[in-house]
């Protein structure tokens, strides 16, 4: 079926600083399948842009293989590796367009060696500013544009050679909500047009929720976790991906409260605090009003977020479950039926938290940071 | 013609010599200014791929001619011109007069206008050199497509800088033997006290220099973005 484009295995990068060597990146394996939309999440300095350099050799390996369109990247004459990097777009993160070109000088520039002759090359660059909706400001210069502009104009650019792999390196992490969400929108258009693989590179969670179908979450230069999209996020089980999901669905809040011993969260006798998490593509039903007829419970729901994952809804709820045992214990036997994971959170783990919560703060507080403004856009 | 000779009486008696030293001037000028500029892009593009992490990183091309250019900085124009005597004659065949001054001038100011040039080639954003990389852009096309390209208004500064600076040392060098106007300044003006003398040169000077700013300035203009 989808046969894979780029193929990593063990691959690792060291740094020799003044301090003595550094690693970036650990024994790094990934396969990442032709037509994904790939992302690699990370926090600062986790070794993801270090990695995504080295797929098109703007970083040297030292160690590993690193097959990208069937060739060995590390083995490449410096010839062959500038041939190699017309199949493979890249956008960064500050748009690096030439200033003192105009934005189809700019666009035209990838094609300065190509076969085509002038009409040909003028016609392509009209193509590719109507791709990304920018052929009206083609005699501008980058510094008359938006951010947002500019960021489609090193789209077209990435893409005039008919690359077979966009590689986006941070490519919204300097643009705001609104314009992060045009951006992305282009993205997926471009990969189902194009049949693009597109690898995206992002500390924010929102656009890995928004387009990927895959994910690699990369902490401090080793992949702690990767798969289907909907996958990792729905059952994350690395550390650093249960605090990219709770601080994007707000979860960390619920715990925080919990932690604080909020008196909300209080449970009585014949009450229990029950974490639900949607693990299959497939839910669709009500299924609180549901178990609450069913099994004659009054659930109390506290915390609730859903949010779109590949398409797919992922859902958590953290609810007050009142009812006698033998009902509840049938009400969650019932929703495991469905695709519905369910957490007993116990008195016992407010005081696990709590210690987490200590243990993990600058983690927390950076992850926190980064997902802030992303979560201010999904309001 | 009579407010020139009540203004410039000194001047006026003798206006070939104005004329001529002028027109030395000028020589000297136009004919060393293409091998500075040439010589000093060359060296100054070196300097700057070669230098650690550069685009074509080279330890001791760039050592040799980091230490040969801060050398030959640190030396004065004037004890340069002593220095290279022996070698302007083998070269120009002559020491002396507008011919002989074309080699010590290009020597003296090229490895000002290298420096130069190697600080705008270093201003620019390392960014684009990497997003052209990524492109499939080699060495070369890298230097005469982005270096080059993107400079423009930056050296279109530092050669008018240099510019300025070069006609001190036309001055300069004039005054121990080539002609020109440092050389009537200080024949005329000085060691016969003709005051007019010194200030038309001067303003013969003053306009020449404002020239070229307002043309650097233009070209700079033109090429912000």
């Amino acid at each position: 079926m989808a046969k894979p484009i780029i193929e990593i295995t063990n691959l690792n990068k060291t740094y020799t600083t003044a301090n003595g060597p550094y690693t970036a990146l650990k024994d790094v394996s990934l396969t990442i399948d032709e037509g994904s939309i790939f992302g690699i999440i990370g926090l600062s300095g986790a070794g993801k842009s270090t990695l995504v350099r080295c797929l098109n050799g703007l970083e040297s390996t030292t160690g590993g293989q690193l097959t990208v369109l069937g060739k060995n990247v590390p083995d490449l004459k410096p010839t062959e590796l500038r041939e190699l990097r017309k199949s493979i777009g890249m956008v960064f993160q500050q748009y690096n367009l030439m200033p003192s070109r105009t934005v189809e000088n700019n666009v035209a520039l990838p094609l300065r060696k190509s076969n085509l002759n002038r009409e040909q090359k003028k016609a392509r660059v009209t193509e590719l500013l109507q791709l990304v909706g920018l052929e009206s400001q083609a005699k501008k210069y980058p510094s008359q544009l938006s951010g947002g502009q500019q960021q489609r104009v090193a789209i077209a650019r990435a893409l005039a050679n008919h690359p077979q792999i966009l590689l986006l390196d941070e490519a919204t992490s300097a643009l705001d909500p609104d314009t992060t969400k045009t951006i992305l929108e282009l993205v997926e258009r471009l990969n189902r047009q194009l049949h693009l693989t597109i690898i995206v590179v992002t500390h924010q969670m929102d656009v890995v929720k928004q387009i990927c179908t895959d994910v690699a979450v990369i902490d401090k230069g080793t992949i702690v976790e990767q798969g289907d999209a909907f996958a990792v996020f729905s059952d994350p089980k690395a550390d650093l991906t249960r605090r990219f999901v709770s601080n994007s669905t707000g979860l960390s809040r619920i715990y925080e409260l919990i932690a604080k011993r909020s008196p909300i969260l209080k449970t009585a006798a014949g009450e229990r605090l029950i974490h639900m998490q949607y693990v299959d593509k497939t839910v669709s039903e009500g299924l609180v009003s549901i178990i609450s007829t069913k099994f004659d419970l009054t659930v109390n729901i506290l915390f609730a977020s859903l949010d779109i994952v590949d398409g797919y809804p992922l859902g958590s709820i953290v609810a007050k479950y009142k009812g006698s045992d033998e009902q509840i214990d049938q009400a969650l036997e019932f929703l495991k039926g469905k695709g519905i994971r369910t957490t007993l959170i116990e008195p016992g783990d407010v005081a696990a938290a709590e210690s987490d919560a200590d243990e993990t703060t600058d983690v927390r507080a950076a992850a926190a940071n980064h997902t802030a403004h992303e979560k201010e856009d999904a309001r | 013609m009579s407010i020139l000779n009540t203004l410039f009486p000194d001047v006026m008696e003798n206006p070939d010599v104005f004329v001529e030293s002028l027109i030395q001037t000028l020589q000297m000028f136009f004919t060393a200014a293409p091998f500075w500029f040439v010589l000093g892009l060359f060296f100054g593009m070196v300097l700057c791929v070669t230098k650690k992490g550069g685009l074509l990183e080279n330890r001791p091309v760039f050592e040799f001619l980091d230490k040969l250019v801060n050398l030959c900085r640190s030396i004065p124009f004037v004890i340069m011109i002593a220095l290279l005597f022996p070698l302007t004659r083998l070269i120009s065949g002559t020491a002396i007069g507008v011919e002989g001054a074309i080699f010590p001038l290009i020597v003296g100011i090229t490895p000002f206008f290298s420096r130069q040039v190697e600080s705008v080639f270093n201003g620019l954003n390392p960014t684009l050199i990497e997003s052209a990389q990524s492109m499939g852009f080699g060495p070369l096309s890298i230097i005469w497509h982005v270096y080059l390209r993107e400079s423009i208004a930056g050296l279109a500064r530092v050669t008018t800088i240099t510019c300025i600076s070069f006609n001190s040392e036309i001055a300069v060098i004039g005054a121990i033997g080539a002609g020109g106007l440092g050389d009537y300044a200080n024949r005329y003006g000085f060691e016969r006290n003709q005051l007019d003398v010194t200030v038309a040169a001067v303003i013969a000077l003053l306009i020449f220099i404002t020239i070229i700013q307002t043309i650097g300035t233009f070209i700079g203009r033109k090429n912000e973005h």
